[in-house]
C-alpha cells in the first residue's frame, strides 16, 4: 500500500451525473477519445448498444445501456393502457469514478498513479511499468491494459481542469448531464436529488475507496433499482485486495519485530556461550592456581 | 553420507546439498529483494533506486521518479526470470531426492506426537533461553531435530504457495478475479517463507550450531564430538553401532 496524500474527501472537484437526462447520444464519450487523442476502438457487436462493450485503453469514456423491465401506463384520448413489463434502455455514461482515497493509486508499485489537489486520479503512462496492480484493485473495474503494456483510464481531464475549464465529456453534453462543481456542491446537489426521490451513487460508498468518489450518479429510484445494481458493484471493495492490504499492514512491522526479537534471542544466546566460557576458563585457572599453591 | 578418512570429523552435507543450499541462497535472496521492492516501494524504493537512477536519464525519465519505475521494472524482470528458473531447479532437484530416498528430514516426524511436542519445547528453551535439554531427547536427536522438520513443512507448504501462484501469474492467463487471488496467496507464501528463514538464520547462528554453518559453507565436515551432541541417533543409525561413538 503505497502511502499517498489523498484530499480531503469533502475538498477538491466532483461531477454530478444526472443519468436522467441521458439520452444515449455518446458525444461524452466521442469527447473523450478526441480530446486525449485515443485512436478510435474498433466497433464491435454485442447484444446491447453499449460500444465497445466496456471501457478500455483507448476507450476512457463508455456510454453504457442497460435494459431494464418496469411498468409503464400510457395514456392517449382518457384511455390508459398498462404495460407490466416494458423494456426501457437506460444509458449511463461510464468512466473512472476518482475514488476519495483511490484503491489503484495505492496500490500502485511504482506510485505512477498520481493524485492532483482537486482530486483527480491519474495514471502517468511514462512511469508505469504495466504490472496490473491498478487493475487488480480497482472496484470499478476501470484500469485497462494498452497495446504497448501500459494502463490507461480517465484522467478528469486534469489538464483542462488546472486550467480553469471542466472535462471535454462534460462539455460537450447537449442534455446537460453533467454537473462539473465542487466537492461540497455536489453533495448538496445530489441531496437535493436524493429529497426528490432520486437514488444516488457515490456519496456513501465502502471505505476501500474513501467512502466516496467523485464520479456521483443520480437516477430515478424506480430506474436505479435495476441499473444501478447492474452498472455498480454492491460493495466498493475488493476482498483479495483489501485483505492483501492488510496483511501487508501487519507483516511489514510485525516482520520488522520479529526480526529483532529474534536477533536479541540470538545475541543473548551467544552472550550466554561466552559467560560460559569465561567461567569455565576462571574455575579452570583457580584450579591451576590451587594446584600450584600446595606444591 | 560416509565417514572419512579423517578421524575426528563425519560428513553430513554432500557435496550436491552444499551447492544445492548456496544456489537457494542466491536465488531466493535476489528473489526477496526484487519481490519485497513491489510488495512494499514505499519501504524499499531505496533497493531499486541506485539501479534506476542511472538508467532513468538514459530512457528519457526524470531521474526522481524515473529512478523508481526502470528500477521497479528491473526487479520485476529480475523476479519473473529467477522465479521460474529457481522454480523449475527446486523441482529437478525434489524429484531427485524422493528418487533417490534421500530426505530425511522428516524423519523425526515418525515420533509419537506427543514426544514430537516435548522435544520441540524442549528444544525451543533450549536453543533460545539456554535451558538444558533433557537426557532422553538429548540422546534421541537424529540428523534433523522435530522443530527442523516443522520448518520444513513451513517452507514446503510457502513454496507450493508462493511458486504455484508465480507461475500462475506469468504463465496463464487469468481472470482478474484469479489474479488479485494469486497475488493473496504469492504473499502469504512470501509471509510464511520469511519466518521460516528468519528461524532457520536464528538455527543456524546460535553458538551451538556454528560447526553445522562452517560445514555448510566449506567441506560439508562437522567435528564428531559435536555430531555426537547434536545427532547421536544419527550417528549410532549410520555407524551401525549401538553406542555413541567415542563412547
Amino acid at each position: 500500500m503505497v502511502k499517498m496524500n489523498f484530499p480531503s474527501k469533502d475538498s477538491g472537484i466532483a461531477v454530478l451525473v444526472n443519468v436522467d437526462n441521458c439520452i444515449g447520444c455518446r458525444a461524452c464519450q466521442v469527447a473523450c477519445q478526441e480530446w486525449n487523442g485515443r485512436a478510435p476502438p474498433k466497433t464491435s457487436f454485442s447484444p446491447t448498444f453499449t460500444n465497445p462493450p466496456t471501457l478500455m485503453a483507448n476507450a476512457w469514456k463508455v456510454v453504457v445501456f442497460h435494459e431494464i423491465t418496469r411498468e409503464k401506463i400510457l395514456s392517449f384520448e382518457g384511455a390508459t393502457v398498462k404495460i407490466n413489463d416494458a423494456v426501457e434502455i437506460i444509458p449511463i455514461p461510464y468512466n473512472c469514478l476518482h475514488c476519495a482515497t483511490a484503491p489503484c493509486a495505492r496500490a500502485c508499485p511504482v506510485g505512477a498513479i498520481k493524485v492532483s489537489p482537486e482530486g483527480a486520479v491519474v495514471i502517468e503512462a511514462s512511469e508505469c511499468i504495466g504490472c496490473g496492480y491498478c487493475a487488480d484493485a480497482c472496484p470499478y473495474d476501470v484500469p485497462k491494459r494498452g497495446s504497448d503494456g501500459k494502463y490507461y483510464k480517465c484522467t478528469f481531464c486534469v489538464d483542462r481542469v488546472q486550467n480553469g475549464k471542466a472535462p471535454a465529456c462534460v462539455e460537450v453534453c447537449p442534455a446537460n448531464v453533467f454537473t462539473f462543481t465542487s466537492m461540497e456542491n455536489a453533495v448538496k446537489l445530489a441531496n437535493d436529488m436524493k429529497a426528490k426521490g432520486k437514488e444516488v451513487y457515490g456519496l456513501d460508498v465502502d471505505s476501500y475507496v474513501g467512502g466516496r468518489v467523485r464520479w456521483v450518479f443520480a437516477l430515478s429510484s424506480d430506474k436505479a433499482s435495476q441499473a444501478f445494481k447492474k452498472q455498480f458493484p454492491e460493495k466498493a471493495v475488493v476482498d483479495a485486495e483489501s485483505l492483501r492490504e492488510s496483511l501487508k499492514s501487519i507483516s511489514i512491522p510485525g516482520i520488522g519485530i520479529i526480526t529483532a526479537a529474534v536477533f536479541a534471542l540470538g545475541v543473548a544466546a551467544w552472550r550466554r556461550e561466552r559467560m560460559k566460557k569465561t567461567g569455565s576458563k576462571k574455575t579452570k585457572e583457580k584450579k591451576q592456581s590451587k594446584g600450584s599453591g600446595g606444591e | 553420507m560416509e565417514e572419512k578418512e579423517k578421524k575426528d570429523e563425519i560428513e553430513i552435507l554432500s557435496m550436491g546439498a552444499r551447492i544445492s543450499h548456496t544456489l537457494n541462497l542466491v536465488f531466493f535472496t535476489l528473489l526477496v529483494l526484487t519481490g519485497i521492492v513491489l510488495l512494499s516501494i514505499e519501504t524499499f524504493a531505496w533497493i531499486i533506486y541506485p539501479i534506476g537512477a542511472p538508467l532513468a536519464p538514459l530512457l528519457g525519465l526524470s531521474q526522481d521518479t524515473g529512478a523508481i519505475t526502470v528500477g521497479a521494472q528491473v526487479a520485476r524482470a529480475i523476479h519473473r526470470f529467477i522465479g521460474p528458473l529457481w522454480g523449475a531447479l527446486l523441482i529437478a532437484y525434489g524429484i531427485y531426492l524422493i528418487a533417490a530416498k534421500k530426505i530425511r528430514v522428516f524423519d523425526p516426524l515418525r515420533k509419537p506426537i506427543r514426544q514430537q511436542i516435548r522435544e520441540a519445547v524442549a528444544l525451543t528453551n533450549h536453543y533460545a533461553f539456554g535451558k538444558p535439554l533433557p537426557k532422553d531427547i538429548e540422546e534421541n536427536l537424529d540428523r534433523h531435530n522435530v522443530l527442523v522438520s516443522y520448518l520444513t513443512i513451513v517452507l514446503v507448504i510457502a513454496f507450493i504457495m508462493v511458486g504455484g501462484s508465480g507461475a500462475a501469474i506469468i504463465y496463464l492467463n487469468l481472470t482478474p478475479e484469479q489474479h488479485r487471488i494469486m497475488l493473496l496467496i504469492h504473499d502469504i507464501g512470501f509471509y510464511l517463507s520469511v519466518l521460516f528463514t528468519l528461524a532457520h538464520i536464528f538455527a543456524t547462528t546460535h553458538p551451538a550450531n556454528i560447526p553445522l554453518l562452517k560445514a555448510m559453507f566449506t567441506n560439508g565436515m562437522v567435528p564428531i564430538e559435536w555430531a555426537e551432541k547434536h545427532m547421536p541417533l544419527y550417528l549410532r543409525k549410520i555407524l551401525g553401532k549401538k553406542e555413541i561413538p567415542g563412547e
